[in-house]
């Protein structure tokens, strides 16, 4: 009896042990955005490897390199891992982030999916696995949704997370939602400054095109 | 007993493998689960971002200094700060810890007397 426990309790552990592998999908499924992956260089890193998977993205480029972004903003007194500090490096690179709040949903101009899908932009979302510490901030790039069952219409999220040893992610919708939502579901849209002003529709009431 | 010691060192190693098979199949943890409908209809992103234009990055900005939208400047993201490091190593010398001093305590208690 004694040996029967003791296998259950191997066993058991072992499946929990096993439990903490996350899934990690290195080829990207039609459904996401071709975002070229930048990995974190070092601990603190996340937020300066999204900014350039992004900014390269909207450029559609491969201007932005972490290094020179890393070295630029500390040349100007500033912290890579600052939003604020990551948005004025920006703004001098012809890109423009805006932080918002947003919401999980296709409502613009709030929604990720209308982002995401939408507009065609992938996303920085700043999630945090440690409710109610702001010090585990992480910056991750959102790229996709897929359903994980089309009878029961789950939602999972595909994200370009920096510091994975394998690149692409995929995320049940109510993990990653509750990862977002303890960090304030701060979301970081980085676009290619205006060039010229249009009348016609605007972010408030949607702007589809 | 060593034998049996030993098949129970299998079992375990069998038991990881075979459950960390399954997460990847399933992609997520057992423990989160969830029911509700999407959020909007799943269709492919454009191939290029559409062009934001400068009403709407007004708009945006706008919408971004309203209090209940605005984010702090200094709020920051940061990758693993010392302390997650710190105790991401803590946890692994406990684990190891933990696993050979099972088997150890496994092993001397299926040693002959």
């Amino acid at each position: 009896m004694a040996v029967l426990v003791t296998i259950g309790a191997l066993v058991l552990a072992g499946g929990i042990a096993g439990c903490q592998k996350r899934i990690a999908i290195d080829d990207r499924p039609p459904e996401t955005i071709a975002v070229r992956y930048v990995p974190a260089d070092g601990y603190s890193d996340c937020l300066v490897a999204s900014a350039v998977m992004c900014g390269n993205y909207v450029l559609d480029s491969q201007r932005l390199a972490p290094r020179d972004v890393r070295s630029a903003i500390k040349a100007a007194g500033g912290d890579a891992t600052r939003v604020g500090d990551m948005q004025r490096y920006l703004a001098g690179q012809g890109l423009r982030m805006v932080p918002l709040r947003g919401r999980f949903s296709a409502e613009p101009p709030l929604g990720l999916a209308w982002w995401v899908l939408g507009r065609g932009y992938p996303m920085i979302c700043v999630i945090n696995r440690h409710a109610g510490n702001a010090e585990y901030n992480h910056a991750v790039v959102v790229v996709g949704f897929r359903p994980a069952d089309a009878a029961r219409g789950e939602m999972r999220v595909y994200l370009l997370d920096p510091a994975a040893p394998k690149r692409l992610a995929c995320w049940d919708r109510f993990l990653f939602e509750h990862y977002w939502g303890s960090a304030g579901w701060v979301m970081l849209p980085i676009f290619e400054e205006p060039r010229a002003p249009r009348s016609g529709g605007s972010a408030q009431t949607g702007g589809r095109p | 007993m060593r034998a049996i010691a030993a098949g129970l060192t299998v079992l375990f190693v069998l038991g990881v493998t075979a459950v960390s098979a399954h997460a990847d199949v399933i992609g997520q943890p057992a423990t989160v689960r969830s029911s509700a409908s999407p959020g909007g209809d799943i269709a492919r992103p454009p191939v290029r971002p559409l062009p934001i234009t400068a009403e709407q990055a007004a708009a945006l900005e706008s919408i971004s200094h309203q209090p209940d939208q605005a984010v702090p400047p200094d709020t920051c993201a940061a990758y693993s700060p010392k302390a997650e490091k710190i105790a991401t190593e803590a946890s692994a010398v406990g684990f190891y810890a933990g696993y050979f001093g099972t088997l150890a305590a496994i092993l001397i208690s299926a040693a002959p007397l």
